[in-house]
């Protein structure tokens, strides 16, 4: 099992990340990575439930009550492409 | 004064014989001249950590002092802290001033902690050699050529060296356990669950657990005491009555049974590894306890299992950094696409992108089942075998590594070459069991780790044995010459 160069090129736009084209390099590793993994599939666990948490815990539920303040100062404070009077991000033009 | 235990250090600190503002600046001063070499911190907080000893020392002297009140102590730059740079080990995360501190800082701190600063670390925790830092590859103390193992591979070096008495750590497939065998010191992965996760950056959230790491399983105990314990910021913290991980180091093991998995002791196994495991499994049946062999028969597919798991949880926990928000941004993006695709591919280091890769390819549509299902019903079996081991006996030995901290860049080559050394460790995180590796001997003047695993919730049991096992023996009390 191997991936192609046309594969890698489509996980790593699906992922959004910027990738060497001229790269061959990670298509050979994440060949082996996948190499590895396919071991599983030697297996038959047909009628095993899939684990999902080590213990038998279910999602806890609190009141429902405000306990954070907001805290938008505080995580704006550091970052530097904020239009901080406005409380807004600064990001490319979505819109043409 | 720096080869002293935690218990003495906390003594010495109420007796008076140190103050916390001469004690932290010992450890600085070692840091300062040892640090160029190792590299183990990422961000040095010595002007804090001096503020905050002279707080500690009017604890001390007005009696409010806590359970660790003007102990110096590093952080994995992992867990947000408050002002301070949090960077994971990532250009992503370079110009991160975390806005909060992860519980358990906030439990450390308010236990009367001091901080150094942070440690170095893989990338996203993602890596067994340090060497996927965006700050550099850390040294291991002992052969400055080698590596001191990963993920928390610059807390293990600073203990190795002493340039701390403790450490946090967190280990989602070993990293806690395998740099602590790699520099010869003692750390350990509590059962998930146990302590917090808040604060935590993520990496594959059904297994990353926290830890301390430190020279010996009785500083450990000491640690865990102020780490452990319930949170209700983090929904998968379980919460249960405190146990006291101190109480129980001295009692006798004459009643226990140690299993050993036929498993892990094949002839894969380094010949000199397996020598020095049995022999640290001899001392203790020297004690009283009692061997017996276990199988695990599903331990070979916890590799396999674990790197889909653990990049399919990462593929989605890192799909946050878009760099909007805060972290990298990359120049002059042309568009929308382009600003997500290079601020996350500049920031990211190679193989966080190749876990978040494969972690979206076991994700997809096409292949969620055939990977991701499957995946997680090995996991059972893997769980299992342990569940039914612990029907027999009270705790499991092995190895915690296959073989003994290997030269930089080594292993640069192929990925999977770097994974298969987590044959010992990831398995343990797939069941969420505890596990504890301590040093044992050494083989080619590298240290070698032994591995305990517990039964869930069974911290104290495995503490003990260690504690038992370095009652006697002085592999933990070693330390690396060259930073004597």
């Amino acid at each position: 099992m191997s991936f192609a160069q046309d594969d890698v090129k489509k996980l790593a736009y699906l992922a959004r990340l910027a990738i060497d084209p001229f790269d061959t390099s990670i298509v050979e590793d994440l060949s082996n990575i996948l190499q590895l993994i396919s071991k599983i599939n030697e297996i038959n666990a047909e009628n095993i439930a899939p684990m999902e948490h080590s213990q038998e815990v279910s999602q806890r539920c609190r009141p429902d009550i405000v306990t954070e303040p907001n805290v938008r100062d505080i995580m704006q404070a550091e970052i530097p492409e904020v239009a901080k009077a406005a409380g807004l991000y600064l990001v490319p033009k979505v819109v043409e | 004064m720096h080869n002293k235990s935690i218990t003495e250090l906390i003594s010495s600190l109420r007796n008076k014989q140190i103050s916390s503002v001469e004690l932290t600046q010992l450890f600085l001063d070692r840091i300062k001249k040892y640090d160029q070499k190792l590299n183990c911190l990422i961000t040095n907080t010595q002007t804090q950590a001096l503020t905050d000893a002279a707080l500690a020392d009017q604890a001390l002297a007005n009696g409010t002092a806590g359970l660790l009140t003007g102990l110096p102590m590093l952080h994995k730059d992992i867990f947000c802290t408050q002002g301070i740079k949090t960077s994971c080990g990532s250009r992503m995360l370079d110009n991160f001033i975390a806005p909060y501190d992860a519980t358990v800082v906030t439990k450390l701190k308010s236990a009367g902690t001091i901080m150094l600063g942070k440690t170095n670390m893989d990338e996203f925790a993602m890596g067994s050699s340090n060497e996927n830092s965006y700050y550099g590859a850390v040294s291991n103390p002992w052969n400055t050529e080698y590596v001191p193992g990963g993920s928390s591979g610059g807390s293990a070096a600073a203990i190795a060296a002493r340039l701390a008495p403790a450490a946090t750590g967190t280990d989602t497939g070993g990293s806690i356990r395998q740099p602590a065998a790699f520099c010869g010191i003692t750390g350990i992965k509590p059962t998930y669950g146990l302590v917090s996760r808040f604060g935590m950056i993520a990496y594959a959230s059904s297994l990353d657990q926290g830890g301390p790491m430190a020279a010996s399983a009785e500083d450990c105990a000491v640690m865990l005491q102020a780490m452990a314990g319930f949170d209700p910021k983090d929904s998968t913290s379980l919460e249960r009555e405190a146990t006291d991980y101190i109480k129980d180091l001295n009692n006798p093991i004459n009643k226990l049974v140690i299993g050993m998995p036929k498993e892990f002791f094949s002839a894969d196994l380094n010949p000199e590894i397996a020598k020095v495991v049995e022999n640290a499994i001899k001392e203790l049946e020297k004690m009283g306890a009692t061997i017996k062999s276990i199988s695990l028969p599903n331990a070979h597919l916890s590799i396999p299992a674990y790197y889909v798991i653990a990049p399919a949880e990462c593929s989605s926990n890192l799909a946050r950094y878009d760099g909007v928000r805060y972290g990298y941004r990359c120049a002059s993006p042309v568009d929308l696409d382009d600003f997500y695709c290079r601020n996350r591919g500049e920031g990211f280091g190679a193989e966080v992108k190749r876990r978040i890769m494969i972690g979206t390819y076991v994700l997809s549509s096409g292949f969620y089942d055939a990977y991701y299902v499957k995946a997680q019903q090995i996991r059972h079996l893997i769980a299992n075998d342990f569940i039914q081991a612990f029907k027999e006996v009270d705790v499991i030995m092995c190895p915690t590594t296959p073989e003994t901290a290997f030269k930089i860049g080594a292993k640069n080559k192929n990925p999977v070459d770097m994974y298969l050394g987590d044959i010992y460790t990831t398995g343990i995180n797939l069941a969420g069991l505890p596990g504890l590796s301590m040093p044992a001997g050494f083989v080619n003047n590298l240290p070698v780790g032994v591995q305990i695993i517990g039964n869930y919730f069974d911290e104290a049991k495995i503490l003990n044995v260690a504690h038992q096992f370095q009652k006697v023996t002085d592999w933990h009390k070693q330390s690396p010459q060259e930073f004597a």
